[in-house]
């Protein structure tokens, strides 16, 4: 079984290719947030590195979010156009199990939190160990406090010294809000981001445990209303209006810098 | 655009031959030679439509024959809001366009991997459903190995006129309006445009929202106050129409306070009356506009062009000014003229021939301006 996996949920584009055996190339882009341009270019770099065609893939496997909505629809919109136009099959991979992924061997109890912006958090609780990684809580959206009480009570009231770790960007963003925690343990950049290699990974496990999707059934994962903010959406529909289809100052470029959107 | 030199994509030997370059000379009419076959052609391009609320996708042979065109409305979800919310657009593009393209790819009973081309809007628009639509056309195109095209959405609205068997003379002033824009074009050549004019401030389709708001009359505002406009006095009201004969640009700002006031100033003024007067503004501006510029550029017809072309005293003002003149009336069908994937396949058939590919490092444009420098 090949596989491809998408991962577009932050401001990281990245790729995957291979089995479940094992990743055969990725490629991730942490720069700037450029999805809609970079996405496609490197899906055809990271099939050709690794020596597949896209019709010799099996499953494509996307990370559905929570994340940041404009890059995650890129990300959902290029799987679900691939899987339709070569007629394979889809599964969906949460960003946050993807992002807890990266502590599989660590016998810890691990906070994957990402930013969500306008001071939120998308968060879940795993404990993880012998490869593996289980959802205890989550996944949510909230303030970093909210993150901080919930983690709180898992490092200290349930595990003692054992303590939690803290990564994704969101934990890097509010790391002091979140370290008056006891017990807090915080991961560094380099477990900012959820890895492609690990949308594969959980991507193959799901695919062999028969989680396929079709394209037209797919789904990203908001977890908040898109009126969610009642001024934000009477905000955006004023300058929707102006704009409309035409000549719009990209309401969500304007907010782009704070809201998921 | 039909009624010039059509470009040829394919040779009869299915070489690709290149088409006229879009500067060249008009040189009158063109007879069409029948429908190409759907197997032979070799000319279907899918297009995709998702810069604002519409969700659209359909196919297209040769640039001008509708295989197929579906068009997703999202009207019911932002009506909930009174206007387009970005967020609920960019959701509902995502769900909706991997089914719209099934369907038309079934209707017009073409394999993706037998299409010439796929083209969609990159811009201008909004920005998060623009991505959804530039995404999903180029793992389409690369995964079929199939051109990718990006299109101009306002380009693609000067398509329209000329769709289905159409025969648009040049040059031709084209009325560009809806909620976004309002441009004044002359199409001079295919794909050579001279743009006279465009709006300083509100968009006619703007103008016809908000006072709807102000009148009660919900959303979208089109429709509504075109439908209370038949009930009512355009005379009875004698709102002003803002640069009327001053240049070419449109200001629409003004006129829609000037019916803010006056609605307030008169609660009692009947609702029909202040909608068919506040239409015949806007439809005086642009009809008198485009029947100036008709006489200064010597063009043989006026086309509308946006969802404002679908308002009815507009298309009978363009009919009566353009029979006075003796010069033609282009008046796309209603679907054609307000946001459709057709006229975008239409526009990237064309694109293709001049231009080729387009990059598979496009992203989306929401400040695209009609004419590139
Ligand atoms: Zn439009």
């Amino acid at each position: 079984m090949m596989l491809l996996a998408i991962e577009t949920s932050t401001k990281a584009v990245g790729v995957a290719v291979g089995g479940p055996a094992g990743m055969t190339a990725t490629i991730r882009m942490d720069g700037p947030p450029r999805h809609a341009e970079q996405l496609m270019p490197l899906v055809s770099a990271c099939c050709s590195y690794a020596g597949v065609t896209l019709a010799a893939l099996d499953v494509i496997a996307v990370d559905t979010g929570p994340g940041l909505f404009t890059g995650l629809r890129v990300g959902v919109a290029t799987a679900k156009a691939l899987a339709f136009a070569l007629a394979k099959d889809l599964v969906a991979v949460s960003s946050l199990d993807a992002l807890a992924w990266s502590m599989r061997f660590t016998e810890a109890t691990v906070a994957a939190v990402l930013d969500a912006r306008r001071g939120q958090c998308f968060w879940a609780v795993y404990r993880c160990g012998g490869g593996a990684v289980q959802q205890v809580t989550g996944p949510a959206v909230g303030a970093p406090e909210k993150v901080r009480d919930a983690l709180a009570e898992y490092g200290c009231a349930r595990l003692g010294k054992r303590g939690v770790t803290a990564v994704g960007d969101g934990a890097l963003r509010y790391a002091s809000v979140l370290s008056e925690a006891d017990g807090l343990t915080l991961g560094d950049a380099s477990l900012a981001y959820p890895p492609p290699e690990g949308v594969l990974a959980l991507g193959a496990s799901g695919a062999s445990s028969a989680q396929l999707v079709r394209p037209a059934d797919l789904r990203a994962m908001y977890l908040t209303d898109p009126d969610a903010d009642a001024s934000t959406a009477s905000a955006a529909v004023a300058s929707a209006a102006h704009a409309s289809a035409e000549s719009v100052a990209s309401p969500g470029g304007a907010s782009e810098g704070t809201a998921p959107w | 655009m039909r009624g010039t030199t059509r470009p040829m994509v394919r040779g009869t030997t299915g070489t690709m031959v290149r088409p006229t370059k879009p500067d060249a000379r008009a040189t009158g009419s063109v007879r069409r030679t029948g429908r190409p076959s759907l197997e032979a052609a070799g000319g279907a391009v899918l297009g995709i439509e998702t810069s604002c609320d519409e969700t659209a996708a359909a196919v297209v042979v040769d640039g001008v024959d509708i295989a197929s065109s579906v068009v997703s409305s999202q009207v019911d979800l932002h009506t909930l809001y009174g206007g387009v919310v970005p967020e609920v657009a960019s959701r509902a593009h995502l769900d909706l366009l991997v089914p719209l393209v099934t369907t038309a790819l079934s209707e017009a009973e073409v394999e993706g991997r037998g299409l010439s081309g796929v083209a969609v809007t990159s811009g201008p628009g909004l920005a998060g459903a623009l991505m959804v639509g530039v995404a999903t056309a180029k793992a389409l195109a690369v995964a079929w190995d199939v051109p990718f095209v990006a299109v101009n959405h306002l380009e693609a609205h000067l398509f329209a006129a000329g769709l289905d068997g159409a025969d648009v003379p040049l040059p031709v002033v084209t009325v560009l309006a809806s909620g976004g824009h309002t441009m004044l074009v002359v199409i001079e050549a295919p794909g050579r445009y001279r743009l006279l004019g465009q709006t300083l401030d509100d968009a006619a389709g703007e103008a016809f929202d908000k006072v709807a708001r102000f009148l009660g009359l919900g959303y979208p505002g089109g429709p509504v106050v075109d439908r209370m406009a038949q009930e009512g006095d355009p005379r009875s009201v004698d709102f002003p129409r803002p640069l009327l004969h001053q240049g070419w640009d449109f200001s629409f700002s003004g006129l829609k306070s000037a019916v803010l006031r006056y609605t307030r100033l008169h609660p009692d003024a009947p609702t029909a009356d202040v909608a068919a007067s506040f239409q015949a503004a806007v439809v005086d501006v642009l009809v008198s506009k485009a029947v100036r510029a008709v006489r200064e550029t010597g063009a043989a017809g006026i086309c509308l062009a946006g969802g404002v072309a679908a308002n009815s005293e507009l298309r009978r003002r363009t009919t009566e000014a353009c029979e006075s003149m003796g010069v033609r009336a282009l008046l796309p069908e209603r679907a054609m003229c307000t946001d459709n994937a057709a006229m975008v396949a239409a526009a990237g058939w064309w694109r293709l021939a001049w231009d080729g590919p387009s990059s598979l490092e496009t992203g989306a444009e929401p400040d695209l301006p009609l004419l590139t420098a």
